[in-house]
């Protein structure tokens, strides 16, 4: 009974943050809106790094406090260097992540303190359709399978309840779950 | 017009005790109701709930627990079929299904309209329970239309509710049994907590029930309580009758994964905050439960009986490991609201000058001040335990003494 009417920090998730957060957006939906952005080189081979800076959002440009860099490559099996992860991988990151974060949210929303939470993430693909040797097949994952190992101070059910809830309000998953229209636009010089 | 000595509105446990002891006094009578016998109990409580209070304890005039299991729960449907056989068992004047539309002062008692007959009474008794109408703060108005709001009158069972997490507000029995109930099917249950009075099932090896039966705390009457009015007010016990007899407090609530917060204070949207109340109402809680128990204590004391007893064995304090101060219905994933916030009651079919500012009946140990026209069953009428299907006997008697008083009084 400790937390009073200094602000709550569970799980490190800033509540009372978030909580006002949410007002604010609530009278001023417009500060809703957010374009993420990143670029992107290539380097060599198979190898491409992302440069991710800012975004917009609330009402500007919201910059990161560092640019991040990120490499991507294919595996020497698949001809490439290997100099960082393959982009389905960085799909896995991504899956992984947000369903994490959003478990944070959700429990300390709920006033669960968690311990430890970990996650397996796999994903099969069969390489016949990007290699082109089948039209049957498909290019991208035909499945994605992810389990949680959740550790807080609530019986299973609970816990298993938030990791429901956060997959109810993740972003990454609605993106891989439901289409999203992609335009990819070129210019040559 | 029919003519009556007395009509009774209402056919649960205080309406057919009223019956019984009219009959008794070979007072001419009826007893109508909307539903069937007992409807409340029929209609408006959910699947799981038995009584708070063992079988033994429910003592109608004239009629007791026969069964196999005196120390045992009734279910709704036992405790329906309990009260219909105790109508048969007297033939009480049951006219079921009938609904009283207007009740009217006449110069010699009250016109009674109902949707299936008109009835001339001398007397008139409003017995139509304590349970009326479900009591939802004004804050509830502020709710996000997208959340379910629910009463324990229309709860019945988990699987009614929208999917998700659930919040409940007022731990009162109902509020902890459905809070209980929730957590216990795997949902996630946010608890607001006002003034509670916590209480351990059993006691030195007794149903809780029988300590406060024994020690004389049901059958106190109103004229020995300082505040009638404070007394009235207070939230139920934290009791729950199941065949295991278990205890059920705020303790086992957060073991099951239910998270509380004080008294709810703001309402805006799917934002929730909590007033700083919690660790006061669990202290005051814990600490009116240590009085009784004192008192049970310096019973067996006094008595010499705590050799036949089991030893004294308090419960644990509360501790809480986390308490939510506020809530965002959105990010926790809560989908519905149970109001567990009390009764009140409304007699829109009175048209008897005889209600407050709020609506509820005026009376005096259930005399109101209209003559021949009488309440039955209201919270502490005239004993701790008026609403009470153990307490309403006698309160019932005394009612039924004020008739016949009445019909001496017309025929001179």
């Amino acid at each position: 009974m400790s937390e009073t009417m200094e602000a709550t920090v569970r799980n490190g998730v800033p509540v009372d943050q978030l909580f006002g957060t949410i007002n604010v957006v609530k009278s001023q939906r417009e500060l809703a809106a957010f374009q993420f952005r990143a670029s992107n080189q290539w380097v060599n081979g198979t190898h491409s790094r992302t440069m991710i800076e800012d975004f917009t959002g609330a009402g500007g440009v919201q910059q990161h406090g560092t640019e991040f860099v990120l490499d991507a490559d294919h595996p020497a099996v698949l001809c490439g260097e290997d100099n960082g992860p393959s982009p389905v991988e960085y799909l896995l990151h991504a899956l992984a992540t947000c369903l994490t974060a959003g478990i944070a949210n959700v429990a300390a929303a709920r006033g669960i303190e968690l311990t430890s939470v970990e996650s397996r993430i796999e994903g099969d693909m069969d390489l016949q359709g990007i290699l082109g040797l089948s039209d049957e097949v498909r290019n991208g994952y035909q499945a994605m399978r992810i389990s949680f190992v959740v550790e807080g101070d609530a019986p299973a059910e609970q816990l298993e309840a938030i990791v429901a809830q956060s997959q109810a309000r993740s972003a990454v998953f609605d993106v891989i779950t439901n289409q999203v229209p992609v335009s990819i636009d070129v210019a040559t010089k | 017009m029919r003519r009556t000595e007395a009509l009774i509105i209402g056919a649960g446990q205080a309406g057919l005790a009223m019956s019984r002891h009219l009959t008794d006094r070979g007072i001419d009578h009826v007893v109508v109701d909307r539903g069937q016998v007992g409807e409340r109990w029929r209609s408006e409580r959910w699947d799981s709930l038995r009584l708070l209070t063992p079988n033994w304890q429910t003592r109608l005039p004239g009629w007791t627990y026969q069964g196999p299991d005196p120390d045992g729960f009734m279910t709704m449907g036992e405790l329906a079929a309990h009260l219909a056989a105790y109508a048969v068992s007297f033939d009480a004047p049951v006219w079921e299904h009938t609904t009283v539309e207007r009740v009217r002062p006449l110069d010699d008692g009250y016109e009674v309209v109902t949707d299936r007959a008109t009835w001339h009474a001398d007397n008139v008794v409003i017995a139509t329970g304590a349970c009326d109408v479900p009591l939802v703060p004004a804050a509830a108005a502020g709710l996000d239309p997208r959340i379910q709001q629910l009463t324990p009158t229309r709860y019945r069972n988990p699987d009614q509710l929208a999917d998700g997490g659930v919040l409940v507000v007022g731990a009162s029995a109902s509020g902890i049994q459905i809070a209980d109930e929730l957590a216990a099917a795997g949902r996630y249950v946010a608890l607001a907590v006002g003034s509670h009075t916590r209480l351990p099932r059993d006691y030195r090896g007794r149903d809780i029930q029988w300590w406060l039966d024994e020690i004389g705390v049901w059958d106190t009457d109103i004229a020995d309580i300082r505040d009638v009015a404070a007394a009235r007010r207070a939230p139920s016990l934290q009791l729950i009758g199941t065949p295991e007899r278990r205890s059920i407090d705020l303790a086992s609530l957060h073991a099951r994964g239910v998270r509380m917060m004080g008294r709810l204070e703001m309402v805006d949207g799917t934002r929730i905050v909590a007033a700083d109340s919690l660790a006061d109402d669990v202290a005051r809680s814990d600490r009116r439960l240590h009085r009784l128990l004192d008192r049970i204590d310096a019973h067996v004391e006094a008595a010499g009986t705590s050799h036949c007893l089991e030893e004294a064995e308090r419960p644990e304090p509360i501790r809480l490991s986390t308490q939510l101060t506020a809530l965002d219905l959105a990010i926790a994933g809560i989908r519905t609201v149970v109001w567990a916030t009390g009764f009140r009651r409304e007699y829109p079919w009175l048209d008897v000058d005889v209600c407050d500012a709020a609506g509820e009946l005026i009376h005096h140990r259930g005399v109101t001040p209209a003559p021949g026209l009488f309440a039955l069953g209201l919270p502490m009428l005239m004993r701790r335990n008026s609403t009470f299907i153990d307490g309403v006997g006698r309160d019932a008697a005394e009612l039924a003494e004020h008739i016949h008083e009445r019909a001496i009084a017309l025929a001179a």
